[in-house]
């Protein structure tokens, strides 16, 4: 049986490191709250997937969990969180599917150059190119806890949290990640 | 750091999120459109349940087609069909004859006989929009355009994006871009691409979202066919005409209901999207002001920024845009990136106090956050 996915828990942003400032958006208000939240959620999408077609698909999935469990999100501090985890939950079942699919040749590997603006540096999309493919290689619980870390840009307990286990565990599920990159790059991303 | 990840991190704001506010939209009537299916399916228990999910499965396994399997159908409108990418097909009259005859995540095909039709595509690349008639075939890639077939002729108008066109019968193809129209005549199969000046906006009668409200009302009430006249602007907005939509705001502005956020939203997008950079400030500046308790008067505040910033160069009145922004109060990330537009347009505004000010408050706030780099240099006094 495959990693036991993180469980959708409300949590309380309490890190250290400082947060960007959060703006009341009631539920009640859908259109309201889509509009607020939906570039956040697709920007855990790029991350995480590094596949441009399948963030549309992400989004919505998240959003219908808003809507099934709007009743029990009671505190407006939690949502941030609670939408990550419900995301990187996701994520992790759309990369799992999509490694299945694409071992059986139904589906084309991802398109991880689209991921990249147009107007990056030539460098930059060298880079992030080849750190995206090797990332397909990663185990998924690995790829998604390193994508969080430095694609994502979250701190090691925030990852602890989105990925429901340990700080210990996500050190381990980064250094794998990293260890795998070094050994593509030769010397490292 | 390791400087390897130093590079990356540079690096990974690179990554191109490309999520725009058609998507945002797209994306939100999906939504809502399966969480009413989900809604519908658990009260019709678990028999029906079952029997759907096996066709489901057998649909998926059939067509391999994970992406859009689960809402592979098209909404019927009395006025247009909605297929499961949110591309709309409004007839024009009431000969079309219009036929869905395959949605999925690799290609969309419909077949059209006869009569006249407004496409409007929704961007996805990796799909193909294919409309088939008798002997011709119009492919697109995220556009809007009319088709027209007389038994005569086969006309294609584009009002945005490209569209090739081929005749099946000579194979005789012509690529078509905005504001372009061309037409296959039969049987001669003669060609003639034209500019056309300007595209006319596709006449509807009703809003999409109220048809039956505002039939009823306008057939009864003339005061009720006079309210129809706001929404026409907003529908064309909706539709991507959005130099129609600005046109008709140009000429008479009080058609937007100023009370009404999403009309002023609409408004403004249409205004910048079709070069009204100025107009599109103001839309913006009554959300921002007369909405400040509204949800989305933050970011009508940070469009306003974005546009004063880029579209006008008006770097003194973007920064005060991105400090109100601020302090109304947006979402994560976007608080951020306010923050250093706000420090970069002080500084080209010749503030260098502010400047400098705002660069340390995003120190303090995001450490070495991804604007860091650009914001550094206005600790030392530099300010271009």
């Amino acid at each position: 049986m495959s990693q036991a996915l993180p469980k959708l828990t409300l949590i309380r942003s309490d890190e250290a490191a400082p947060e960007p400032e959060e703006i009341e958006v009631s539920i009640d208000d859908f259109d309201a709250f889509f509009a607020h939240w939906s570039p956040y959620v697709a920007g855990i999408g790029v991350n995480i997937l590094g596949d441009p077609s399948t963030v549309d698909d992400l989004v919505q999935d998240v959003f219908i969990k808003v809507l099934e469990n709007r009743k029990k999100i009671r505190d407006p501090s939690a949502i941030k969180s609670w939408l990550t985890t419900v995301a990187v939950r996701l994520c992790y079942r759309k990369l799992k599917k999509r490694k299945v699919m694409v071992f059986l040749g139904i589906e084309a590997p991802p398109r991880v150059e689209e991921v990249v603006a147009d107007t990056a540096p030539q460098e930059h999309r060298l880079l992030l190119t080849r750190v995206l493919k090797s990332l397909e290689d990663v185990q998924t619980v690995d790829r998604v806890a390193w994508s969080l870390r430095y694609l994502q840009g979250e701190s090691l307990k925030d990852v602890a949290e989105y990925c429901d286990c340990s700080l210990a565990t996500v050190k381990r599920r980064i250094s794998r990640a990293q260890a795998h990159l070094e050994q593509e790059f030769g010397d490292g991303p | 750091m390791d400087p390897e990840l130093e590079k990356l991190e540079e690096a990974r704001r690179s990554l191109a999120l490309g999520w725009d506010e058609q998507r945002s939209r797209d994306a939100l009537r999906n939504v809502q459109r399966r969480y009413r299916r989900r809604k519908v399916a658990r009260v019709a228990g678990v028999a029906t349940g079952a029997m759907l999910l096996a066709i489901g499965a057998a649909t998926m396994l059939s067509q391999q087609d994970s992406h859009l399997a689960h809402h592979a159908s098209h909404e019927v409108s009395d006025n247009f069909i909605e297929l499961a990418d949110s591309s709309r097909v409004t007839p024009l009259d009431g000969q079309t004859k219009i036929s869905i005859e395959e949605v999925g995540s690799k290609k969309v095909r419909v077949a059209m006989s006869k009569g006249a039709a407004h496409y409007e595509v929704s961007k996805r690349p990796e799909r193909r929009f294919v409309v088939e008639l008798e002997d011709v075939e119009i492919e697109v890639l995220g556009t809007s355009f009319d088709v027209e077939d007389s038994h005569q002729a086969v006309t294609v108008r584009v009002h945005e994006g490209k569209v090739s066109m081929r005749s099946t019968t000579s194979n005789e193809f012509h690529m078509l871009t905005s504001g372009q129209s061309a037409t296959i005549g039969r049987p001669k199969q003669k060609t003639e691409v034209t500019k056309i000046e300007p595209v006319p906006p596709p006449e509807v009668e009703e809003a999409p979202v109220d048809t039956a409200e505002v039939r009823s009302g306008s057939e009864r009430d003339p005061v009720a066919k006079e309210k129809q006249k706001p929404k026409k602007w907003r529908q064309l907005a909706d539709m991507k005409a959005y130099k129609e939509a600005s046109d008709m705001l140009l000429e008479d502005p009080a058609l937007v209901d100023e009370k009404a956020v999403g009309d002023l939203f609409a408004a403004a997008d249409a205004m910048r999207r079709s070069g009204h950079h100025a107009q599109a400030v103001a839309y913006l500046e009554t959300i921002a002001d007369r909405h400040r308790d509204d949800p989305r008067a933050a970011m009508a505040a940070h469009t306003r920024g974005r546009i004063l910033d880029r579209g006008l160069s008006r770097p003194c009145d973007a920064a005060v845009a991105f400090e109100q922004a601020r302090e109304i109060g947006l979402a994560g990330m976007l608080q951020r990136d306010a923050l250093a537009h706000s420090a970069n347009n002080w500084a080209q505004c010749g503030d260098a106090a502010k400047a400098e000010e705002r660069s340390r408050q995003y120190e303090k706030a995001y450490g070495e956050g991804p604007h860091w780099p650009q914001l550094e240099k206005y600790l030392s006094g530099e300010v271009d």
